[in-house]
């Protein structure tokens, strides 16, 4: 029953159907050739500095200490000479210690640079693993580090990138970020976050390949800092470093009682299970292919109304009510689990509590 | 002095225009300041000095300026709220159509729309999307995913479970 989204023909037709009209293009014509015979050549506006580590480098230096990465932590400077190059190579092996995981000589230099994986962090749905790319004479790369694309994001990419299981069929799906994690060591950070749909990952052989390292200005022009050819294999190795949260508080959810059974908390992600104390009710007489709107407004009642909020000790907040999950009806209750990923690595430390409901739910350590 | 005749602002408006109008209404939710953003990223092309390789060389860049200027729209502290009565009359914005796929597509996220607009409609790949936001293709391939799935609870039928 369930609309397949391939079919895109409704989404084409509507914005096939946003177009401006005649009159509108002939007076932007007009307008543009007024301000082409009005105008001076465009002045750049110069870039200051920011006078403070943005917040979210300021959270990659407290993720770096909880992984442990950086210049001295984890013996990352390893010499050409013990790098591997070319394929793959054989695997690294990855310690674990205080829950997360080191691969141990996992790297490989091509033209002076070496990209190693220096940590993996994970709870029982997702995990990231961290990389630091650096210059073998150990100068910093030719970039400026105070233009960030927000939040401390360096506008950065690798011209091809590849990380893949082996042998794991499930799904999976994430994100990858680039910041400094330590503006007086010469090295770049490279995060990747990812969600697994079924399976355990663990122990599993990571095929990391990478190309071409560029940095992009704000018009999306590239240029390529680091040419080369990266690859390597380590296991993904780690423990689960979720925590479990008090439970049992009870929720007005529009008239409704919901009931808190479980919250896991990782600095990779968020998950709340709760109970409503009543049965989600669908339309069994909805028409196949289109959520009728006394589903949509079940779907509301019982799941996107419920707030989640993270609450951090900087005094910022980050709203995760629009997240997925999944909603069933069960025995004349409604079983709910709503949670997504963060978009960066959050250190349990800098989270004081969660706001579930509008009820507040320290997060002891 | 930007040296433009009318038949170059007339190829930019009519190739352009609705690719400019379609885009700003996925990033700003609105058409109103779809004609504003049309000048700026005309007047940033005209004055960039860029030189094209193609046509589809040509498109990036304006997707890529859209997007920035659409960023610039929401960044900004000061938007006008009022406008004179007279402006509104003659400067009506596109309506934008009722539909309940652009609907539910409208709710998602920004990263999600982008998404599913730049793959959907324009047709672009994975790969190429990617190199159009300066993202890396996990991150689009999440973004469409994650896009999906929300689509799918949005405008799918009744399940035992539903996923969102």
């Amino acid at each position: 029953m369930n609309r397949a989204y391939n079919d895109n023909r409704e989404y084409t037709d509507a914005m096939d159907g946003l177009r401006f009209s005649d009159e509108a293009k002939a007076r932007m014509v007009q307008n543009l050739l007024d301000a082409a015979s009005e105008s001076a050549p465009q002045q750049e506006k110069p870039h200051g500095r920011k006078s403070r580590l943005p917040r979210v480098a300021a959270v990659g230096v407290a993720a770096a200490l909880v992984l442990g990465i950086g210049a001295g932590a984890s013996g990352v400077f390893k010499s050409a000479g013990e790098a591997f190059s070319g394929v793959f190579g054989p695997t690294a092996d990855t310690e674990i210690i205080d829950q997360i995981g080191r691969p141990v000589g996992a790297s490989d230099t091509d033209n002076g640079v070496t990209i190693t994986a220096d940590a993996i962090i994970g709870d029982k749905y997702h995990y990231a693993i961290t990389y630091s790319i650096v210059k073998e004479d150990g100068t910093p790369f030719d970039i400026d580090l105070s233009k960030t694309v927000g939040d401390g994001v360096l506008p950065m990419n690798f011209a091809e990138e590849d990380t893949s299981l082996s042998g794991y069929l499930g799904g999976t799906h994430g994100g990858s970020y680039f910041y400094d994690a330590d503006p007086n060591d010469p090295s770049i950070q490279y995060v990747e976050t990812r969600e697994v749909s079924d399976g355990d990952v663990h122990g599993r052989t990571v095929k990391a390949k990478f190309s071409d390292l560029f940095v992009y200005d704000e018009d999306m022009n590239r240029t390529v800092i680091a040419e080369g050819d990266w690859s390597f294999k380590f296991n993904l190795d780690f423990e689960d470093t979720s925590i479990n949260l008090p439970t049992g508080q009870t929720i007005d959810l529009n008239g409704m009682t919901a009931t808190i059974d479980e919250i896991t908390l990782s600095p990779l992600a968020l998950r709340v299970d709760y109970t409503v104390d009543s049965e989600v009710q669908w339309d069994e007489n909805a028409q196949s292919g289109k959520q009728s709107e006394h589903d949509s407004a079940q779907m509301e009642k019982y799941f996107d109304d419920l707030q989640i909020v993270v609450n951090k000790a900087d005094g910022t907040s980050l709203d995760m009510s629009y997240a997925g999950g999944s909603i069933k009806p069960q025995d004349g209750k409604t079983i709910c689990q709503k949670g997504d990923m963060f978009s960066e690595v959050i250190p349990l430390e800098d989270v004081v509590s969660l706001t579930v409901g509008g009820v507040e739910i320290p997060v002891q350590q | 002095m930007i040296q433009l005749d009318r038949a170059e602002a007339e190829r930019l408006v009519n190739t352009y225009s609705d690719l400019i109008l379609r885009l700003s209404y996925t990033y700003l939710k609105n058409t109103q300041d779809a004609e504003d953003i049309c000048q700026t990223v005309f007047l940033k092309l005209l004055t960039s000095g860029q030189v094209f390789d193609n046509p589809a060389h040509e498109k990036a860049w304006i997707i890529r300026a859209t997007a920035n200027a659409c960023k610039d729209t929401m960044r900004s502290a000061f938007r006008r709220r009022t406008v004179a009565l007279e402006v509104v009359a003659e400067t009506p914005a596109p309506t934008a159509p009722e539909n309940d796929v652009l609907e539910a597509v409208m709710a998602l996220p920004e990263n999600y729309r982008e998404a599913v607009y730049l793959y959907y409609y324009e047709g672009y790949s994975v790969r190429e999307i990617a190199s159009l936001l300066g993202r890396s293709e996990s991150a689009v391939n999440a973004h469409l995913s994650r896009g999906r799935q929300k689509l799918r609870m949005t405008l799918g039928g009744n399940e035992y479970e539903q996923s969102v």
